[in-house]
């Protein structure tokens, strides 16, 4: 049985609706939340604290893009109580990397983890929603409270920032083999 | 903002844009570098989560529980082969089971037996 409950004429919220929507979203918030969290395991209980808010509030009927950007938001908001209640930035392991990839891929992946980590909370945030997660400019937008116009030149703006940082083991990556990583559908 | 950034960054994120301006962009050097950056740092942005869920299923299934379930698997042969050995074997306290019944009337055979 699903319960819909209209709330105002702009706002309609049910169960399934929430469930559904999780379940869309559920891969690209695990990866955002990992990166944001540091660890795998902690994001997934902040997945859950997201699913607790998503389904307590009334879900905006508006297209996917917005509700994206709607989802992320509150995941966002998630990471930094998260981050708060721990009082300081995300544990990240900056000296570890993929034991599976190759030198070239080892040492470009802690190379941007170090560089993210200098990088401010929203301007990381940022790259990762489209990097990582996979959001269109307007979705992020949403999610962290900006115009699609300044998320284009922050996202630009940090990419060249990242580039000049990170030229060497990019130089090195552009030698190696680049795999597929599977997860490309999450890129638009 | 460079204008061959722009045409590059709206192409890499799926944003409209004019194809003879990204066709100028990408016939400059400067502009192919910038691509092929762009789009390494979006592979290393997702390398590790993508390489640790790779190597996920040989980190969740030690050594040990192959052993476990190899010995679960001979200890259960084992107790099917005896399980069957000591059904299969006969009782010798009892007769064996009759095969086929075969109903004779004794009257009738006592009777002929006389005349």
């Amino acid at each position: 049985m699903t319960l819909t409950v209209v709330l105002r004429d702009e706002y309609v919220t049910s169960v399934t609706d929430a469930e559904s929507l999780f379940a869309q979203y559920h891969d690209r918030l695990l990866r955002y939340l990992s990166r944001a969290a540091g660890e795998r395991e902690v994001a997934r209980d902040l997945i859950q604290e997201v699913f607790l808010r998503v389904s307590r509030t009334a879900i905006p009927t508006a297209p996917e893009n917005q509700l994206a950007g709607w989802l992320f938001k509150i995941a966002r908001n998630v990471a930094l109580d998260h981050h708060r209640q721990r009082r300081h930035r995300p544990e990240t392991d900056l000296n570890s990397a993929p034991e599976a990839a190759t030198n070239a891929q080892q040492e470009m992946v802690l190379a941007l983890k170090q560089a993210l980590a200098t990088l401010t909370d929203l301007d990381r945030d940022v790259f990762l929603l489209r990097e990582l997660s996979g959001l269109s400019r307007e979705e992020i937008a949403t999610a962290c409270d900006l115009t699609p116009d300044a998320v284009r030149s922050r996202l630009h703006r940090t990419r060249l920032e990242l580039r000049a940082v990170l030229a060497a083991p990019i130089r090195e990556l552009r030698h190696d083999h680049i795999r597929h990583l599977g997860n490309t559908r999450a890129l638009r | 903002m460079n204008s061959y950034h722009e045409v590059i960054s709206d192409f890499l994120d799926g944003e409209s844009f004019e194809p003879h301006a990204l066709g100028l962009a990408l016939a400059d050097p400067t502009g192919r570098d910038l691509l092929i950056d762009f789009v390494v740092l979006r592979y290393a942005a997702q390398a590790e989560d993508a390489l640790i869920v790779a190597a996920k299923p040989a980190a969740r299934r030690p050594p040990k529980r192959v052993f476990l379930v190899a010995a679960a698997v001979l200890v259960a042969l084992i107790g099917g082969y005896q399980l069957g050995q000591r059904h299969a074997e006969p009782d010798s306290t009892r007769p064996p089971a009759a095969t086929r019944v075969v109903t004779v009337d004794w009257h009738s055979v006592a009777e002929e037996s006389v005349k």
